[in-house]
C-alpha cells in the first residue's frame, strides 16, 4: 500500500507545464459543454414545447403558471388535433406512399450507384456528371414539363396503341410520383446515387472478384455478396428518403394536388385556415371540451399539436434508428 | 483488359476464346429467340396498323396483349444472345451489366430531365394558352424575359434577394457544420447524446418544411422563432440599458434568429464533415505534433486541408437545398396557373440562371483549395 501511495506522489508532481496544459484542457472542456448545450437547446425546446402545449388544458394556454410544466393536463388538444388531420386515415395512407416511395427510391439508386462505383463502362463518367446536375438543377425548375407530360403519358408512342390510341392521365394520383421515384429522378435521388456509389467504392474489390472466380454470375454477386455488405449505406439512404419524402411536398403540390391522404399536405392546407378548419370538425368534438375557435391562443396551440402529430413518427423512427443511422454514415463513408 | 489479370484461371481461357473465331451455328435457343422476337415484332406491328386505322378489337384488355409481347420480346432477346454473352471478356461482360444497372436511371434522366429541361426552354420563348386538353403554343421570342426582367415589379428583385440570401447562407452553413462536426469529434462524456441531438434537424426540418413554417408560423420552428423574438428581446432590453445604439441591437437581434436557421439546416452537413474527420489518418495528427505544430496550424494545415473535398460537395449540396426550399421555387406553380406556362418557364430558366451563379462563385475558387488525399 505504501509503496502505491509514493508512486501516485511522484507521478502527481505537479510541475508548471502540467498546469497550464491541465488548464487549457479543462478550459476547452467548458467551452465544449456550453456550446453543445447551447445549441442542443435551441434544437430541442421547440419540440418539448410543442408537447407542452399539446397536452395542456384549453383553458390554461397562457397562462404564466403553465409555460414548461402545465397545471392541468388533458387530451383535448390531441383529440381536436386528431380530428383535423383526419389522422386515422391519413397517417396509414402516408406510411404507405412513404415506404413505397422510399422502397423504389433505393432500389433505383442502388443499381446505379453500384454501377457507377464497380461496373465500369465507357462514356460512363459523362453520365455521373449528368447525376451532379440533377443533384444541382432544383427540380421545381423542370417539373412544369413534367406536369404536361404526364397528363398525357404515352411513353414513346407506346402506350395509345394499347389503351384505345389515348395516352394515360397519370395527374391526380400518387402514380407519377412512383414512376419518377423508380426511375432515379425522385426526390433528391442523384444525391443517393453519390452516397452509394461511395459506398460501394469503399468495398474491397476482392469479395466480387473471389465471387466471380468461384463462378458466380454478376446478378448473384451483387445481391449476395455486394448488397449484405451495403447495410451501413442502405440505412442511410432509406432513412434520409423516408424522412425527405415524408416532408416534402413540392411534388404532391405539382402531381397531387388534390390528395387528401397525405399527412403533411393535409397539415398545410389545414393550418391555413385554422378558424374554419376548428369549425368544420366543431360537430364531432365532444360537448365536454373546451373549444375556443376564436381564440387565437387556442388555435396556434392547435396547430402546434397538428405539427407535433405530422412529426411524432418521424420521432420515433429516429429513435428506432439513430446510432445504426449514425454509424451508418460514419461507415458507408458519404466520404470517399 | 486490367480486369482480365485479375481474374485467375478465367482470363486466359477468355482470351483464347476471343482470338479463335467461332464459327456461327444456329442453336435451339437462338432459333427459339428469333421465332420469341419475330412473334412480338409481329404483334406490336399488328397493334401499330390497328391504331393507324382506329380499331380496336382487344378493347380494354388490350394491356394485356402489350405486356405479353413486351416480356416475349425482351425473353427473346435473352435466347438470342445468351451464346454471345458466355464467350464475352470478362471486361466487356462487366460493362453490359454497367448499362443494365444503370437503365432505370438513363430513361429517367432522358425521359424527366433532358425532355423536361428542352421544352421548359422552349417553353419560355412561348405564349401558351391551354384549349380542350391540348396546347396552343405561340412563338414570342424573348417577350417573357422582356417583361419578367423590365416589367415585373417582383420577380427580379426577389431573384436578386434570393441569390444573395443563398450565398450567405451557403458560408454561414458550411462554417458552422464544420465546427459543430469538430465539436462533436473526439471522445468526451455524453458523446452519443449529443451527437443524437444534433442530427435531429435532419429528421424534422428539411428545407422546405422549415420554409412552410416560416410563412404559417405553424410547426415546431415558428415557435422556436417565437422564443428566439423572446431571446432577442431580452438581449435588446439588455443592451440599450448598456447604450448600444439601436442599428447594432437590431443586428444582433436578426443575428439571434438567423442561428435557429442555420442550425435546423445544417444538420446532414455536420454529419457529412463528422464522417470527413473521422477518415483523417491519425498518423498525420501525429506528424504535426511531433514537428511542433501549434494546434491553430494543426486545424488549418491538417484538419482543413482533409476535409477540404467534403467541403466542395457540402458546399454544392447547400446551395441546392437552399434554391430548393426557397419561397421563389414555391411560386413557379402559381405563376404557372395565373400568368401562363410560358411565363412560370422564363421565371424557372432566370431562376436556374441564379443558381449556377452562385455554384460558380463558390466553385471555382474552391475548387483550386481543395486537396485529394489519394
Amino acid at each position: 500500500m505504501t509503496n502505491a501511495k509514493t508512486k501516485v506522489r511522484t507521478h502527481k508532481k505537479i510541475t508548471p507545464a502540467m498546469v497550464k496544459k491541465h488548464s487549457k484542457s479543462v478550459i476547452a472542456a467548458i467551452l465544449r459543454y456550453t456550446l453543445l448545450i447551447c445549441l442542443s437547446y435551441l434544437i430541442l425546446a421547440p419540440i418539448l414545447s410543442n408537447i407542452v402545449v399539446a397536452v395542456t388544458h384549453p383553458a390554461d394556454l397562457g397562462l404564466s403558471s403553465s409555460i414548461w410544466i402545465p397545471m392541468r393536463l388533458s387530451t383535448q388538444n390531441m383529440h381536436v388535433a386528431y380530428l383535423i388531420l383526419n389522422y386515422s386515415k391519413t397517417l396509414p395512407s402516408t406510411l404507405l406512399y412513404t415506404v413505397i416511395v422510399m422502397l423504389l427510391q433505393v432500389a433505383c439508386t442502388l443499381l446505379a450507384g453500384y454501377s457507377f462505383a464497380r461496373l465500369k463502362f465507357k462514356g460512363q463518367g459523362v453520365l455521373f456528371a449528368c447525376v451532379i446536375a440533377t443533384i444541382l438543377v432544383p427540380s421545381q425548375i423542370i417539373m412544369l414539363p413534367q406536369y404536361l407530360y404526364f397528363s398525357d403519358f404515352r411513353l414513346f408512342g407506346l402506350i395509345p396503341l394499347y389503351n384505345e390510341g389515348k395516352g394515360l392521365n397519370l395527374l391526380n394520383q400518387p402514380a407519377i410520383i412512383y414512376i419518377l421515384s423508380a426511375l432515379g429522378m425522385g426526390l433528391k435521388s442523384g444525391l443517393y446515387i453519390y452516397i452509394f456509389r461511395q459506398t460501394f467504392r469503399g468495398l474491397p474489390k476482392e469479395l466480387e472478384q473471389a465471387a466471380y472466380v468461384d463462378g458466380a454470375g454478376f446478378v448473384r454477386t451483387f445481391f449476395r455478396i455486394v448488397l449484405p455488405c451495403a447495410g451501413p449505406g442502405l440505412i442511410t439512404v432509406g432513412t434520409l428518403s423516408f424522412v425527405w419524402n415524408w416532408n416534402d411536398t413540392s411534388f404532391l403540390s405539382w402531381f397531387d394536388p388534390r390528395n387528401a391522404n397525405n399527412l403533411m399536405f393535409m397539415y398545410i392546407k389545414r393550418t391555413a385556415n385554422m378558424k374554419q378548419a376548428l369549425d368544420g370538425i366543431s360537430s364531432k368534438v365532444p360537448g365536454t371540451y373546451t373549444y375556443l375557435t376564436d381564440n387565437i391562443l387556442y388555435q396556434n396551440a392547435i396547430n402546434k399539436t397538428c405539427a407535433l402529430a405530422v412529426l411524432i413518427p418521424l420521432i420515433i423512427l429516429y429513435l428506432i434508428v439513430q446510432r445504426r443511422f449514425v454509424q451508418g454514415v460514419e461507415r458507408s463513408g458519404i466520404v470517399g | 483488359m486490367k480486369d482480365r489479370v485479375h481474374i485467375a484461371g478465367t482470363p486466359a481461357l477468355n482470351a483464347h476464346k476471343a482470338r479463335k473465331k467461332v464459327p456461327f451455328k444456329a442453336t435451339p435457343s437462338f432459333i427459339a429467340g428469333l421465332v420469341l422476337i419475330g412473334l412480338s415484332l409481329a404483334a406490336i406491328a399488328l397493334f401499330i396498323i390497328w391504331n393507324a386505322k382506329g380499331v380496336y378489337p382487344l378493347g380494354g384488355k388490350s394491356w394485356i396483349a402489350g405486356a405479353a409481347s413486351s416480356l416475349m420480346l425482351i425473353v427473346g432477346l435473352i435466347l438470342l444472345f445468351r451464346e454471345r454473352y458466355a464467350r464475352m471478356s470478362f471486361g466487356k461482360k462487366t460493362g453490359m451489366w454497367g448499362i443494365i444497372f444503370l437503365l432505370p436511371w438513363m430513361l429517367g434522366f432522358a425521359l424527366f430531365f433532358i425532355v423536361p429541361m428542352g421544352r421548359e426552354l422552349l417553353f419560355s420563348f412561348e405564349e401558351i394558352k391551354i384549349q380542350a386538353g391540348s396546347l396552343d403554343e405561340k412563338f414570342i421570342w424573348i417577350e417573357n424575359y422582356r417583361y419578367l426582367i423590365r416589367e415585373d415589379p417582383n420577380f427580379i428583385r426577389n431573384l436578386v434577394e434570393t441569390v444573395l440570401e443563398v450565398l450567405l447562407y451557403t458560408a454561414l452553413i458550411i462554417v458552422f457544420s464544420l465546427l459543430c462536426a469538430i465539436l462533436l469529434n473526439g471522445k468526451f462524456f455524453g458523446r452519443s447524446i449529443a451527437r443524437a441531438i444534433f442530427f435531429i434537424p435532419i429528421v424534422m426540418a428539411t428545407g422546405l418544411m422549415l420554409d412552410r413554417v416560416s410563412n404559417t408560423e405553424g410547426l415546431l420552428m415558428a415557435q422556436s422563432q417565437e422564443e428566439q423574438v423572446y431571446g432577442a428581446a431580452i438581449i435588446s432590453k439588455l443592451l440599450f440599458s448598456l447604450g448600444v445604439g439601436t442599428e447594432i441591437v437590431a443586428y444582433l437581434a436578426n443575428a439571434v434568429n438567423d442561428i435557429f436557421k442555420v442550425v435546423s439546416l445544417s444538420g446532414i452537413q455536420i454529419l457529412i464533415f463528422l464522417a470527413a474527420l473521422q477518415g483523417i489518418p491519425p498518423q498525420l495528427y501525429e506528424v504535426a505534433k511531433i514537428e511542433g505544430a501549434t494546434s491553430y496550424q494543426t486545424f488549418w494545415k491538417v484538419t482543413v486541408v482533409m476535409v477540404s473535398p467534403m467541403i466542395l460537395t457540402c458546399t454544392l449540396y447547400t446551395i441546392s437545398d437552399l434554391f430548393l426550399s426557397s419561397d421563389l421555387a414555391g411560386t413557379f406553380q402559381d405563376v404557372a396557373i395565373l400568368q401562363g406556362y410560358g411565363r412560370s418557364a422564363a421565371m424557372s430558366m432566370l431562376f436556374l440562371v441564379g443558381v449556377l451563379l452562385v455554384i460558380a462563385v463558390y466553385i471555382l475558387p474552391l475548387r483550386k483549395a481543395v486537396f485529394y488525399y489519394d
